[in-house]
Formats: structure tokens, sequence, C-alpha cells
């Protein structure tokens, strides 16, 4: 009885120990932690936090932009220019942190990328009605670029691309499909819908009409802009959301672009 | 009531006291190298030292009791690291991928469990050698929970 009593206690002991050495291996670990929580490592190592997702969208825009045919064209380049600046200015935007280009395509098209990139066809230019309508589909991107639509989901999608790539061993050809289903994706129904809301706010901030934001949805429908995820009865819904919006009224609409300005805009982009 | 008499400290019973074979030598050093190969690789790869620490609880199943004992104590080294690798590997993912941003935070524990990682790795390299040699090389902590769990 004796001797079973004694393994009792000598049991106890080592739980004891055990204890005792685990409540110090803890505390060992948790001030190593505490120690080197206390040093600002991000600026000691000069890094940033958002650092993985800004080089592979530096990555990603690399090789998307070498398909872009940019153009250089003043009577083309400096129109768009001042509609993008008086955008961001009427609407608290930093101008600087937005880069548009304009591309030569035939293609009726407009697309916000990573890094804060927006590229606007030239097709799409030669098919607007006026101005405040190429303002709405340039402040649709805009507004998923404001919104936070493109970075939230097409980082992930562009690593899993390039994870794809080096396990595929598949070259750049396919790699502009990727990255134009990465984009189309990664934007789903709802994001479109707040992205057509906040463009007509924007084109209202610059005392332009908002409404045609609307136009612009119903235009762009036939060639298919603005149709991801979505169809026909769909873009007629988002342009009525869109007439149903309340909007004060600000005064008469002014025109950005003077009215030979804007036919030389056209004139370049045939 | 029959009693029956355990004597916990009789010298028989201790790992310290245990006079193995060469052949025991010889596994139960075969343990901690590959431990050594499941600390190396177990810091980017987690499944690894979870895969280690399979293999030596079927190892420390069958043999004798030196053999047993220091299986034990390379299995038992595993399980922290382990947990701690395992939570370094998701965290690098998630930032990766982007679900998180990169932190300050994130640095101090990645030193961190590269500092107990290192720590494990001479330990492991140190128990190697002693092992070898037929001596044994108790851990703090981890050779006190061996000398409970393990009995000959």
């Amino acid at each position: 009885m004796v001797s079973l009593w004694n393994y009792n206690r000598h049991g106890m002991q080592k739980m004891n120990k055990i204890l005792k050495e685990a409540v110090i291996s803890v505390l060992l670990f948790c001030t190593v932690f505490y120690a080197t929580l206390q040093v600002d490592w991000l600026r000691v190592l000069h890094l940033t936090p958002t650092i993985v997702g800004d080089k592979l969208s530096e990555w990603t825009w690399e090789m998307m932009s070498s398909n872009i045919k940019e153009v250089e064209d003043d009577e083309v380049r400096l129109p768009i220019d001042t509609l993008m600046r008086e955008m961001c200015v009427a609407n608290g935007i930093d101008t600087a942190s937005i880069n548009i280009v304009v591309s030569k395509t035939s293609e009726v098209n407009a697309f916000a990328t990573v890094g804060k990139h927006l590229v606007v066809y030239t097709g799409l230019i030669k098919k607007m009605d006026n101005e405040a309508q190429l303002c709405a589909v340039i402040g649709h991107e805009v507004a998923h670029l404001q919104l936070g639509h493109i970075q939230s989901g097409i980082r992930r999608q562009a690593l899993i691309s390039v994870i794809m790539i080096l396990v595929s061993g598949n070259g750049s050809g396919q790699l502009s499909e990727i990255i134009g289903d990465m984009i189309s994706n990664s934007i789903t129904r709802t994001k479109e819908n707040d992205a057509d809301a906040q463009s007509a706010r924007y084109l209202h901030a610059m005392h332009l009409n908002p409404l045609e934001m609307a136009n612009a949805l119903e235009k762009l429908d036939s060639y298919g802009v603005f149709s991801f995820l979505s169809d026909h009865d769909d873009s007629k819904k988002r342009a009525d959301r869109i007439r149903n919006m309340n909007f004060s009224d600000n005064g008469p609409y002014r025109q950005v672009l003077s009215p030979g300005t804007w036919e030389r805009l056209q004139r370049s982009c045939k | 009531m029959e009693s029956y008499e355990i004597h916990l400290d009789e010298p028989s019973l201790r790992i310290e006291d245990a006079v193995p074979y060469e052949d025991e030598k010889e596994r139960a050093s075969g343990c901690y190298i590959m431990s050594l190969v499941a600390v190396m690789i177990g810091l980017p790869m987690p499944i690894i030292n979870l895969a280690a620490t399979g293999i030596f609880y079927l190892m420390s199943r069958k043999g004798t009791f030196f053999v047993r004992w220091n299986s034990i104590q390379a299995l038992i080294s595993q399980v922290p690291l382990f947990v701690m690798n395992n939570i370094l590997f998701w965290w690098t993912i998630r930032i990766l991928f982007c679900f998180t941003e990169l932190s300050s935070v994130y640095i101090a524990y990645f030193i961190t469990v590269n500092l107990y990682n290192i720590y494990d790795f001479i330990e492991t390299v140190r128990s190697a050698i002693s092992t070898r040699k037929g001596k044994v090389h108790k851990w703090y902590l981890y050779g006190t929970i061996t000398d409970m769990v393990c009995r000959r």
C-alpha cells in the first residue's frame, strides 16, 4: 500500500515537473516573440504591407501592356487626360494614383486592371455619342478601382494563374486570355451595380448628366461591354436602376471639352 | 488487499542507466537523423513534421527500451514544431495569395519560429551524436515527458 502511495506521489512530482517546464518553455517562447514584436520590421527592412500584391500587380501589368498598342497622339491623349483629371478633381480622387492608357483597337471596350491601370480602347471612344457617355464608362472603371473590386480578387487569381503557367509550362500566348478571364471573373454582378451607381455619382459631381450612364449602358450592351456575367435584360435593369437614382439639381450641365476637341478626338480614333 | 512494490527509481528502470547494444545505438540515432531531416524540411513543408511524428510513433511501438525512449523523445519534439510551422506556413500562404497583408507581427513570428527550429536542429544533432555513443541526451521538457510516457 505504501509503495502504491509512493507511486502516486512520484507520478504527481513528475507531472508537476512537466507543468513547470512547460510553463517556462511557453514563457520563453512568448518572451522571444514579444521581444521581436518590439521592432518595426517593415520599416527596418524597407518593406510595405502590400508588397506581395504590388509586385504581382506590376508583373501582371508588364505582361498585359506588351499586348496594348498605346496611342501617343496628343489629339487623343490630352482630351482623355483632361476628362480623367476633371473627374478626379470633382470627386476627390488622387489623379496620380490612376494611370489611364488609350489603346488603338477597334474593339469597343474599356477595363481597369491591377496596379490602378485603366485601359480605354479607341473603338469605344469612337462609338460614344458625347463626352458624358465616355466619362460614364471611364467612371465605371475608376469606380472598380476606387471600391477595391480589382485588387481584392484579381491578385489571388493572378498568383493562381502564375502557378498554372509554371506548372503547365505555357508561355505568354495563353497569358492574355488568362488575364482577361481573371478580370471578368473577379468582378461580380453586385460589384458591377455598385460601379454603375458610383460612376453616375462621379458624373453628377462633374456637373455632367448622370443619366448618360444609363444611356451608355444601353448603348454598349450591343457591343458586349459591361456584359460580364450579364445579359440584355440585365443591362436594361441596370440602366433603369440608374434612372431611378435621385440626384439633386446641381445647375445646368456643362461641357468639359469644346465641340471641336471632341470632334478631333473622335476623328483621331477612326 | 494485496500490495506490490514498484521501485521507479530502480537503476534498471531509468534511461540514464540503460546499456544499449550496438544495433540499438544505431536505431536510436537513426530516429534523430530522421528528425533532423524533418526539422530541415518541416519549416517550408510542415506536413513532413506530421509524417515524421507518425513514423516515430510506429517505430516506438516495437523495439527495446533504449530505442523506444529515444524515438518517443524525437516524436514529442516534433509536435510543437508541427504546430508552429503549420501556423507559419498558412500565414505565409495567406500573404502570398493576398488574403492578408505583410506585417511586423508576421516577421516577428517568422523570426521566433526560425529560432525555435534552429534550437530544435542543434538539440537533434546533439541527441544523434550522444545516442550513437550509447549516451542519452535529455531535452528540456521533452525528456521529462518521455520519462513519464515511456516505461521499460
